[in-house]
């Protein structure tokens, strides 16, 4: 089931009816059985997998607080090995079945393992580093073993954040799902206010950049430059509308149920640097990996040597995590490559922008970083959603040529009819983007939530009108996945 | 939860006789020719007497689908026409609610000129799944008869919604006054087959036949009922012979023991290629030849 599809526009708000008339003993099952129906509206069969999961966690987190001693290594071996033995079969087996092949020919083995036909699991990836990080913590002593099998299921498939995160921790929902919630007037009118922020960034910017990606993206060899650029552009808000619209859905359908979900973007084309720019993209993955692999390895407490190793490892598993794929991979390894390089010429940046008087300019300082850490985030995009390696450094190549058509109008109109779209498309683009942007600025100064809840009641109704109405007059109806469902 | 039910409620209500408002503005400044829009009902006549009502598929559709088929049309036969074919392969049950349409605006008609394609008695695809809702004004009439023939909810949602689009919003009266596009050289047998293959969706399938031969009575009896003499015709096409058209033939028999229509076969009687502007559609020259070497004939 899709948030934006008409199943859910009924399924929610009479899920969200029942839980508030329920008793609270009766709620966890009331969630649990909306979360299960959630996910089999997808594809029935594998609610199996989630199931499995679930219960490896759950068996395993209880067997970690009964044992001492090494016995709790092999418990936690035993749930991350179930649950990661998952992941691999049905996200990664074919990719590795297809790579051992060619290795083993080099070594003169001819043999090659046979294809997996399983479809991907929808939110596997997502569920399983759920499960794995409450096994984690429970070995750690951070978290208790959950007793009630009930709330552990519901902990794992809470069906707001099931299929494309925020990647909660234990710690964070579980007491959540424990506690009683009464009613809160302000909680549902805020999560209702998000929900449809996110239905906004998903159905009219997203899906409406993604005419122009997939357009160019689909054949990249037949473009220039400039469209090119555009192109990469245009996914680099698609992907942040499409995935920060999907969370903020989730959170503000969590919010309206009284739960409180993590944040899992804070502005993140307003970054000054690549290792700041991973401080505010899907911000539960990225600590995810800083809790359970950074620091584990050592963090930044070792040496340059090893730090570096550390950072590639974090991430080309990220880029991994993204999906079996050596354009992952290559994301990942652009990224890690960032922020090594990064640090290592920090000091001669610095140095650079004492010498141009940018230090004494904070404002345009903070514009330049932000604008060049885009670029850089914007080429590593290129790569995640080229359809190939050939693709991507066609795409490289492309980008540095056709710049000439900028200076012709009629070369400009071309191009731009090229891409499948008018020049006032892309007009109504450069405007989504900028109310997106300004709405941001406006939240980076404060809360924009309390700040609309003080304006008096016609201006409010005025404003929210005006945003359900553009979503249904501009939106794009046509029950676009979210891409983040592919991982 | 009061509070937030009542409150809910009432900003939907606002938004809503607020969206009704903006909508019956809009619509009223709606006033299209035939050859000016794909709906229907946007340039359905009320209290009107029709010489010819043409029902049928986008083949019965470019019969007014320009200005000058339209005007070509009403010279010949010599009487006022007005055409309820539903554009991109629409059926039988469209048609059906565009002539409970037509009657209920008061509208009368004396002879119904139905282009039946037999395509369309053997899948959904045309008929309660067609996209002619995405090109019809709202209007509770319809919206009632859409409920009463099964077309899904899910359909029915798209036809209220899309009434709130950029594009229903934004639409102008189409400028087309001729269609001259022809077909290059021969017809290409595989082409055809092709192209006769992607029509019907779900085969020779007897269980929807069966189904959509009750539509075909209830749009027989209501034509009765008013009183309008019913010809019902296979349309002309490059494609040949249709698939399925023995079996309507003989359900037409059935039907002619308790109504009273003709039925003419015009498949094959245009052939030459410059007349279509494609396989399966007349041009402007098609339908003047067409009309002033055949239609006349069985209508006059």
């Amino acid at each position: 089931m899709l948030f934006n599809s008409t199943q859910f526009i009924v399924f929610f708000p009479l899920v969200g009816l029942l839980y508030f008339v329920l008793p609270h003993r009766l709620r966890w099952l009331l969630l649990l059985g909306a979360s299960y129906f959630f996910y089999m509206s997808w594809e029935p069969g594998y609610v199996v997998l989630l199931a499995v999961s679930t219960a490896a966690a759950y068996a395993g987190g209880l067997l970690i607080g009964r044992t001492r001693g090494r016995g709790r290594t092999w418990w936690l071996a035993a749930g991350l090995g179930v649950n990661f033995g998952l992941l691999f079969l049905f996200k990664y087996y074919n990719f590795f079945a297809g790579e051992l092949r060619p290795l083993l020919t080099l070594v003169g083995v001819d043999f090659s393992l046979p294809v997996s036909r399983f479809l991907l699991p929808l939110g596997i990836s997502f569920y399983t580093f759920q499960a794995c990080s409450y096994l984690i913590d429970v070995y750690r002593g951070k978290q208790a073993p959950e007793r009630h099998l009930g709330l552990f299921a519901l902990y794992v498939s809470f069906f707001p954040q099931l299929v494309a995160g925020p990647i909660e921790r234990a710690g964070h929902l579980l007491p959540q799902l424990r506690a009683r919630h009464r009613f809160d007037y302000d909680a549902a009118t805020n999560g209702l206010k998000l929900m449809a922020w996110g239905f906004f960034k998903k159905i009219v910017i997203a899906d409406r950049l993604a005419v122009v990606v997939e357009q160019v993206y689909g054949q990249p060899g037949s473009y220039g430059g400039p469209a090119l650029a555009i192109a990469t552009v245009c996914f680099a808000f698609q992907i942040f509308c499409d995935f920060s619209g999907y969370t903020d859905i989730a959170i503000g359908c969590a919010r309206v149920l009284g739960f409180r979900l993590t944040n899992n973007f804070r502005r993140p084309y307003f970054a000054v640097s690549v290792a700041d720019f991973w401080r505010r993209w899907h911000i539960s993955l990225t600590s995810w990996f800083r809790d359970y692999v950074y620091i584990p390895l050592g963090g930044n407490r070792v040496g340059e040597g090893r730090w570096r190793i550390n950072i590639a490892a974090v991430f080309l598993l990220s880029g991994l995590w993204h999906g079996a794929s050596w354009m992952f991979l290559a994301w990942g390894a652009i990224h890690a490559g960032y922020i090594i390089f990064g640090k290592v010429t920090m000091p001669m940046r610095e140095r650079l922008s004492a010498a141009l008087g940018l230090t004494r300019a904070p404002r345009v300082h903070r514009a330049v970083r932000a604008a060049s850490t885009f670029a850089l985030v914007c080429f590593a995009w290129i790569f995640f959603r080229a359809q190939s390696m050939a693709d991507a450094v066609g795409i490289v190549r492309g980008l540095v040529s056709g710049w000439g058509a900028v200076l012709d109008p009629s070369q400009l109109y071309g191009v731009v009819r090229s891409m499948g779209v008018l020049p006032r498309d892309l007009a109504i683009f450069g405007a989504l983007i900028a109310i997106l942007e300004v709405v941001h600025v406006c939240q980076a100064r404060g809360a924009t939530l309390d700040w609309l809840s003080r304006r008096p009641l016609p201006v409010r109704w005025a404003l929210y009108s005006a945003l359900i109405w553009t979503i249904v007059i501009f939106g794009v109806f046509r029950q676009k996945e979210f891409i983040y469902f592919t991982f | 939860m009061k509070r937030f039910v009542i409150k809910l409620g009432a900003f939907a209500l606002v938004n809503a006789i607020i969206a009704g408002a903006v909508l019956a503005r809009i619509d009223s400044g709606y006033a299209f020719e035939q050859f000016e829009t794909d709906s229907v009902l946007l340039s359905m006549p009320h209290n009107e007497e029709v010489g010819v009502l043409v029902m049928g598929t986008s083949r019965a559709r470019v019969l007014t689908r320009v200005r000058c088929n339209l005007e070509c049309l009403e010279r010949e036969l010599g009487c006022k026409v007005f055409n309820i074919a539903v554009p991109f392969g629409g059926g039988i049950v469209p048609e059906k609610l565009y002539l409970g349409e037509f009657y209920g605006r008061g509208n009368r008609v004396r002879t119904i000129l139905f282009f039946l394609d037999p395509f369309t008695m053997f899948s959904p695809q045309p008929n309660q799944d067609h996209r002619f809702v995405y090109y019809e004004p709202l209007r509770p009439s319809l919206l009632l008869a859409m409920a009463r023939n099964e077309i899904p909810f899910r359909r029915i949602l798209i036809y209220v919604q899309s009434k709130f689009t950029w594009r229903w919003i934004s639409q102008t009266a189409g400028t087309v006054p001729c269609d001259f596009e022809t077909v290059k050289g021969k017809p290409d047998p595989e082409k055809a087959r092709m192209r006769v293959e992607s029509l019907y969706f779900d085969g020779l399938n007897d269980g929807y036949f069966e189904h959509y031969a009750e539509t075909l009575r209830d749009i027989l009896e209501m034509a009765k009922q008013h009183g309008a003499r019913v010809v019902v015709a296979l349309p002309p096409t490059l494609l040949g012979p249709q698939p399925g058209a023995d079996r309507l033939m003989r359900q037409l028999d059935e039907f002619k023991k308790s109504y009273e229509l003709v039925f003419y076969d015009f498949t094959g009687v245009i052939t030459d290629t410059a007349l279509f502007s494609d396989y399966d559609h007349l041009n402007s020259p098609g339908v003047e030849t067409f009309v002033k070497e055949h239609l006349k004939l069985v209508l006059n």
